[in-house]
């Protein structure tokens, strides 16, 4: 196990360093001049031209992309170029909130998406499994800003029970609890419906196995044999599919501290797409492509601590 | 009556079907059938005749949309079938214990021998401790001439071998000390060697145990080795039964003596009895009268308007066949 953990890791290089790359170019053809941005409508052409060369726009793009791999290997993301921050330190401060964001919302959600497919695969077909199917694939299919919105409207505008703007404080302070409660409804619930749905399929497909079988035929009570013999072998593919889920729910994650103003990483990100601040949105963009491959690489260590033929 | 006291299971006109588009289809229908104490029943017969939904239908496991729709099963007196669930589970592991045919998937790969094990242990005697359990499993596993037990104890499915792991479901299915075993099909899908060998543990353990054993199986090498008495299954209907020295040297019924490849006295018939043309029909295809008629070489008029009980031919003896005794249909025919 250790040995494919390690090759993971190794494997992991090269997609970086081709989201570094891609990140880098996108960044090239987007129609916007970095020096201009930086110096401002009223800067004279001069300025802008002194500027470019300040910030090495005027050299090659392997050199550009050279210096900035150069600078990346030692920590260095480069300044905002909007206030002059160094981007290393902006995402510092917008990890931790996406970081608490992302758990306050998978917290809830995949227990109950993984309860909810489960109970459908067991009452297959009968009228609690319609209607968990219903539910899974209409919440599926809800826009997250649409929940988002929803939720600010009835809960936070008209009901005035919960803040929806920005991060209250730590989690463990009253204040910080209340102000991640809408946001971790909105990514959560999205989350629910995919969840159910891999869940009910996997668990369906053990069920039919022989050993679910024997395991009734030994005398074990249904709840057993639903949860340590159709379950437990279910979570090995439930894992991995929630796992690249929880990928994608990044992109959910964005959306989410857009509407609620969350300072994450996701915000960070939106604002500095639309003020052209390319060293920080390519920082962002690395720092969420880091998360998606660290989620892919949990998968696969906890796939092998899930099934024991992995492990030889 | 005598029979009747020595049965330890009694099976009474069991029925159990499959709801589907055209109505409920029956893959068991009207099966009476008793299993003798101590002794092991055979059950024989081509596949899609019934003879493992017979025993699930014991086990009352059969799988949806299926349900026992009439009929009782009695275990020394106690109906099965009107049992609670709660109740049946009781039953099922600690009276009742079932081995299958697949000892590659019926073990759950993700639990160890040792966890399979004492949960099935567990489930029956809530209160045992874990290293009484341990203690226990470890013994089971050793009674099944498992070496070194300790180490398999630790070990997962895919460690073994398809022989070990059929040791592993039989030392499961007796941790318990069941009354009845039933084993669907244990050798089928084993090595000829490991066969034997699996076979030769069953007999060691019936005989030790006391046990009564139903083994399922179209393999009527293992009947004659194995079994004390024989059921034959066609269609989802007991078609003979009698002892296993009755089934083997004076089959009545015309689909045993398909099924034993022989036919006796008539030697011209011979290439034509060692095998049976066609297959089970499918229970929505049943034909009129006997099930058998489209296929049986004996077949006459009225076979295909009888439908023909089980008579009993000689003590203990029976054939559902109007024909029978064939003695007397082959000098019909002759």
């Amino acid at each position: 196990m250790g040995r494919h953990a390690v090759q993971r890791i190794l494997m992991a290089i090269p997609v970086l360093l081709g989201v570094v790359l891609v990140g880098f170019l996108l960044m090239q053809v987007v129609p916007n001049d970095p020096a201009l941005v930086r110096a401002g409508p009223s800067a004279t052409p001069d300025v802008v031209e002194a500027l470019r060369r300040d910030l090495g726009l005027d050299r090659p793009l392997y050199e550009q992309f050279g210096l900035y791999m150069w600078r990346l290997v030692q920590g260095d993301l480069g300044v905002s170029i909007i206030n002059n921050v160094p981007v290393i330190q902006e995402l510092g401060n917008t990890v931790g909130p996406t970081l608490e964001l992302m758990f306050a919302s998978l917290i809830w959600s995949i227990p109950i998406g993984i309860t909810l497919g489960t109970i459908g695969a067991y009452w297959r077909g009968k009228l609690l499994d319609r209607l968990i199917t219903a539910f899974a694939v209409a919440g599926g299919s809800i826009p997250v800003f649409f929940l988002g919105l929803v939720l600010i409207w009835y809960v936070g505008f008209k009901l005035q029970m919960l803040p929806f703007t920005g991060r209250g404080g730590p989690l463990w302070t009253e204040e910080g609890l209340k102000a991640i409660i809408l946001p971790a409804l909105t990514l959560g619930g999205v989350f629910i419906g995919p969840v159910a749905r891999m869940t009910r399929t996997a668990v369906l497909d053990v069920l039919s196995v022989e050993h679910v079988r024997t395991a009734r035929a030994k005398g074990l009570g249904e709840f057993q044999v639903v949860t340590r013999h159709a379950l437990r072998n279910a979570m090995i593919p439930v894992v991995t599919l929630i796992g690249l889920q929880i990928g994608f729910l990044l992109g959910g994650a964005v959306v989410t501290e857009t509407v609620f103003s969350w300072p994450g990483v996701g915000r960070l990100a939106v604002g500095a797409i639309l003020s052209a601040d390319f060293p920080m949105a390519q920082g962002t963009i690395i720092i969420l492509s880091l998360g998606f491959i660290l989620i892919n690489l949990t998968v696969d260590v906890l796939y092998a601590a899930l099934d024991p033929r992995m492990r030889t | 009556m005598s029979r009747m006291s020595d049965a330890l299971l009694r099976i009474e006109d069991l029925r159990t079907v499959f709801r589907s588009s055209n109505g409920d289809i029956a893959a068991v229908d009207g099966v009476t059938l008793d299993v003798p104490r101590g002794k092991t029943l055979g059950i024989v017969g081509e596949s899609g005749c019934g003879k493992s939904m017979l025993s699930l239908s014991i086990m009352r496991l059969v799988p949806q949309p299926g349900r026992i729709a009439q009929g009782s099963v009695m275990l020394d007196g106690r109906d099965l079938a009107a049992l609670s669930p709660a109740e049946m589970r009781g039953v099922r592991g600690a009276d009742i214990a079932m081995i299958f045919q697949e000892p590659m998937t019926s073990l759950n790969p993700v639990h160890s021998v040792g966890d399979q094990l004492t949960e099935a242990m567990r489930a029956h005697d809530p209160k045992a401790s874990a290293a009484e359990l341990r203690e226990r499993a470890i013994e089971a596993l050793r009674r099944v001439r498992i070496p070194s037990p300790e180490r398999r104890f630790a070990e997962f499915p895919h460690q073994l071998s398809g022989g070990m792991r059929q040791r592993v479901m039989i030392a499961m299915a007796l941790s318990c000390k069941p009354r009845l075993l039933i084993a669907d099909e244990p050798t089928t899908a084993l090595d000829v060697t490991v066969q034997a060998q699996i076979l030769d543990l069953l007999r060691d353990l019936q005989q030790e145990t006391g046990m009564s054993v139903i083994l399922i199986t179209h393999d009527l090498g293992v009947v004659a080795e194995m079994a004390d008495e024989v059921a034959v299954m066609y269609a989802g209907r007991v078609v003979e039964r009698g002892t296993a020295k009755d089934i083997f040297e004076d089959p009545q019924h015309p689909y045993t003596i398909g099924l034993l490849g022989s036919i006796p006295r008539i030697e011209e018939d011979r290439e034509r009895l060692l095998s049976i043309d066609g297959s089970v029909p499918p229970p929505f295809a049943y034909p009129a009268g006997c099930r058998f008629n489209p296929r049986c070489p004996f077949a006459i008029r009225a076979c295909t308007e009888i439908d023909p009980p089980l008579r009993e031919l000689s003590p203990g003896h029976r054939a559902a066949c109007i024909r029978a005794p064939v003695d007397l249909a082959l000098g019909v025919a002759a």
